[in-house]
């Protein structure tokens, strides 16, 4: 019974890689152990790590996994949380669930790497307009997030440390816009700033935090509330030290 | 106004795509998002507004999530988007670039406020929904001690 185990753990571990709350990582693997014919489970999750025991009335099973990086792909959690369902209402047995979440650790992200630049863009346009900009500010908002993802996506693909990938980031969007509104000096340069760094914005480690809090996670919530403090830390860092410079050289901010 | 609405349906719905959120659940999200500039606007658009705005977006995450049975972050985050409190955080470390504290102190409590009236609204949003509706099975035990007797492992 080597498996059950294994399709616990790995269940657990792609919750926590692709953005779902602790709470929902304990719950989906306590429910898939017992549905799979557990006498008992524990399970510890931290956003760094599963520790889980498992009692399948033989022998006792304990796992660890340690959680290197994670991203957002709603899609992985959403598939994990369909497929322990099933394995609840016995639609699936403990071997087609395993494979089923085989084939989801391998799936691709949901969208083509295009279409998310794509979204990207017009997300930070979208949300400069939610600002007050003005058409051409929008514009520049736009160009400058298309930008900041392809930008994103290299370091990641590099495996930079996800803080300094953000600082570069958030460098490239200031001396990006600087650059146009050498051009244009009518460009809101504050708001094309912002909206283009919008889809860098913690908003995901933000909710679960709250909601691992609710939830009495407290751990959990702390390391993700910090972890919020120190993405929006790093693009600060990034946007203002390109702002100082400029201003070391005789720029004028507005 | 009209097409500020809109203009906040494009945007959730970029930032759901961003996140990998499935076609399929992309629209909750994004008329999530919608909804709540819909009521931060019409609110002033101050921090109450903001909190006002999360406990509507978190009410229809949580009853999105029991019809749609989705987990909940996937109608949330993009419903929360636009109400992120970006030019705060900006004009925060502006502030300190120019040397201003005194500035970097007053804008940065008020955004501090901002991102904590949006986690407040969200988890006060939980509250009731979970009186009415229980759910059945929802209350999983996180230690499921289940049939376990001494004879049980005798047998093996």
């Amino acid at each position: 019974m080597a498996e059950f185990a294994d399709l616990v753990l790995l269940a657990g571990q792609l919750i926590l890689e692709n953005g779902g709350e602790t709470f929902r990582v304990e719950e989906t693997m306590v429910r898939m152990a017992v549905a799979a014919g557990a006498q008992t489970a524990d399970v510890f999750a931290v956003p760094q790590g599963i520790f889980c025991t498992i009692n399948d009335g033989v022998q006792t099973q304990t796992r660890i996994a340690r959680i290197h990086h994670r991203g957002f792909n709603l899609t992985k959690v959403l598939e994990v949380n369909r497929i322990s369902r099933q394995l609840s209402a016995e639609i699936l047995t403990v071997e087609a669930a395993y494979a089923e979440l085989q084939t989801v650790e391998r799936l691709p992200r949901r969208y083509p790497t295009g279409i998310r630049l794509l979204a990207g863009a017009i997300g930070s346009a979208a949300f400069s307009y939610l600002l007050g900009a003005h058409l051409g500010s929008v514009l520049a908002a736009g160009i400058t997030g298309l930008l900041v993802m392809i930008v994103m996506e290299f370091l990641q693909k590099r495996e930079i440390l996800n803080f300094v990938a953000l600082a570069m980031a958030g460098a490239t969007t200031a001396l990006a816009n600087l650059v146009i509104r050498q051009f244009w000096p009518t460009t809101q340069f504050d708001l094309a700033v912002i909206g283009s760094i919008m889809v860098l914005a913690p908003g995901l480690a933000i909710t679960t935090s709250v909601r691992d809090a609710l939830f009495e996670d407290l751990i959990s919530a702390s390391i993700r509330g910090v972890e919020a403090f120190g993405v929006a830390l790093a693009i600060a860092s990034g946007v203002g030290s390109i702002l100082t410079l400029y201003l070391w050289i005789g720029g004028t901010l507005p | 106004m009209l097409i500020e609405l809109i203009v906040a349906f494009i945007a959730a719905l970029a930032f759901a795509v961003v996140f990998n959120v499935p076609v399929r659940y992309l629209l909750p999200g994004a008329l999530a998002g919608t909804i709540g500039w819909l009521i931060f606007r019409s609110l002033g658009g101050a921090n109450t507004a903001i909190f006002l705005a999360s406990v509507g977006i978190g009410l229809l995450a949580e009853g999105g999530a029991r019809i749609f049975r989705v987990p909940v972050v996937i109608i949330a985050v993009p419903g929360i988007i636009p109400l992120v409190p970006g030019a705060g955080a900006y004009s925060t470390m502006l502030a300190l670039v120019k040397g201003d504290f005194i500035g970097a102190l007053t804008k940065g409590t008020e955004t501090l406020f901002a991102a904590g009236a949006i986690a407040v609204g969200i988890a006060l949003a939980t509250v009731p929904l979970r009186l009415v509706w229980k759910g059945g099975k929802r209350h999983v035990r996180k230690t499921a001690h289940a049939r376990i007797t001494p004879t049980d492992s005798l047998k093996f």
